[in-house]
């Protein structure tokens, strides 16, 4: 790492930054962007840090990348926090100068919200501990994926109550910044409503621990909050008993109204844990809609799904 | 199946999903007694308009209900009704096909436009480029008061998260 980067070298990379970014679509105007907004950041006098702040432009053009490959805005730098403080750090000095600052965890978003061109772009992945679990709650750091929290829950039979719907590789700064929605949230609502304490670096660099009790208002702005007011840098989960074992059932529709009424019947009385449905369209054009509900258990008890399927129009 | 493979049933397919694509992604919240009204919608894009994921020719998108009371964060918009049901379209093209893109980023305008005609809510990080006044239509005034006060408050200098520009501080280049 640089500590000390002379202004004209700044001045040559901040250019190269601007000058680097390619054509994004400008989804809001509908048009090509040809020409990027270059602003004159200043690291003449980066502070010392844990971990690493790159400027070389393949971490650049790396992290300028998202899911929705519709824009690439290259940042001056990348953070690869060692430490809370240096996010807390990198946050103040981006304050100093006048700096903008996007945080990235496994970048599944796909309009550009994890960028920031010719800014400073932190990478949680460097910050992903998921710290021992209590019969109650777990405690991780925002890059922790929540495989991680599985990991560290599930051989201590506990679960959280509302894991990400289709994919366990997303960070739990991520889903949290911007709702979360399981196959469970029909009986517990989106991760976000599944959240006790948040420890939070605000914009103006300050870290605050905050919850429904405490800072509360910092708590409801940041939750679901799209990263505008603060970062989410460790999050606590309350856990609950997990079961062993989960029967899984596919229940094929052809009728439409059919298939919406039994999905919203089984919402509402919650016989099953989870519950989602797929629409598809074959070949020939035919569409039909599967409802797939899941009962939990753990042996030796069994659920009986003919019970549970009762008065189910499939 | 145990807990453990029910929470990793999708990954093996997640494995071989390709990431290269322009992806607009987008998931609402669509009332329950608007529903069937408004699938008819998506139902009559053709394939090609579609541009759903397919699989063995099978295209596919996913639609679940929802007890809006159970969502209890002021920043999680759900509809007023007491059902809703999850919508998501996971289009993207080909790269470098341009008109393909504009095709569907239009169908995702005029879909979102009909989502808030029958009191949806978007499902934030997936709901295309905002403006400052569509934010304020997402968030509801109060909600839009509360959230301003806190950047205000919490971010004074607005150095976070320069996208989605909702408060309209980031100045974007456009030759539109």
């Amino acid at each position: 790492m640089k500590e000390h980067l002379s202004r004209r070298k700044f001045i040559k990379l901040a250019a190269a930054a601007g000058g680097a970014t390619i054509g994004g679509f400008d989804l809001s105007a509908r048009s090509w962007v040809t020409q990027a907004q270059v602003q004159t950041p200043s690291f003449q006098s980066v502070p010392k840090l844990d971990g690493a702040l790159l400027f070389d432009e393949a971490s650049r053009r790396a992290i300028a990348v998202d899911r929705g490959n519709l824009f690439h805005r290259i940042p001056a730098a990348v953070l690869r926090p060692g430490s809370v403080q240096d996010v807390i750090t990198m946050v103040q000095y981006a304050n100093q100068h006048a700096l903008k600052i996007a945080i990235k965890g496994q970048g599944h978003s796909v309009y550009g919200q994890t960028q920031a061109e010719a800014g400073i772009v932190i990478d949680s992945s460097t910050l992903s501990t998921v710290y021992p679990p209590t019969t109650e709650s777990v405690d991780a750091q925002f890059g922790a994926l929540w495989a991680d929290v599985a990991t560290a829950t599930l051989p201590k039979g506990l679960t959280p109550r509302v894991f990400p719907a289709t994919c366990m590789a997303l960070t739990v700064g991520g889903t949290l910044s911007v709702g979360g929605l399981g196959n469970t949230s029909h009986l517990y609502g989106a991760q976000v409503d599944n959240v006790t304490e948040l420890e939070v670096v605000t914009g103006d660099g300050r870290l605050v621990t905050c919850s429904p009790a405490h800072e509360s208002e910092l708590f409801n702005m940041v939750l679901a909050g799209l990263g505008q007011c603060g970062i989410i840098v460790r999050a606590r989960i309350p856990l609950i008993p997990a079961p062993s074992h989960v029967l899984l059932h596919h229940l094929l529709y052809t009728d439409l109204d059919k298939y919406l009424g039994d999905q919203l019947r089984i919402a509402r009385d919650g016989r099953f844990q989870s519950q989602r449905g797929v629409m598809s369209r074959n070949q020939a054009g035919q569409w039909s809609f599967t409802m797939e509900v899941g009962q939990f258990f753990s042996p030796p008890a069994e659920p009986n799904l003919a019970a549970l399927e009762s008065g189910l129009q499939f | 199946m145990t807990y453990q493979e029910y929470l990793y049933r999708f990954e093996a397919r997640n494995a071989t999903q390709p990431i290269n694509r322009p992806s607009l992604y987008i998931v609402m919240w669509i009332p329950a007694s608007a529903t069937k009204d408004y699938l008819a919608h998506i139902f009559a894009l053709s394939p090609e308009k579609a541009r759903l994921p397919q699989t063995n020719g099978v295209e596919t998108f996913s639609c679940f209900p929802l007890n809006t009371r159970r969502f209890m964060c002021p920043l999680f918009k759900v509809p007023t009704e007491e059902q809703a049901f999850s919508v998501s379209l996971f289009r993207s093209v080909d790269p470098g096909y341009d008109a393909a893109l504009s095709a569907v980023l239009a169908s995702n305008r005029a879909l979102l436009a009909k989502m808030t005609e029958v009191g949806g809510k978007r499902y934030t990080p997936n709901s295309m480029v905002l403006s400052q006044e569509e934010w304020q239509v997402h968030f509801g005034s109060d909600v839009w008061q509360r959230l301003s006060k806190a950047k205000q408050k919490y971010d004074p200098n607005s150095v976070l998260s320069p996208e989605p520009a909702m408060f309209g501080d980031h100045q974007r280049s456009s030759d539109a």
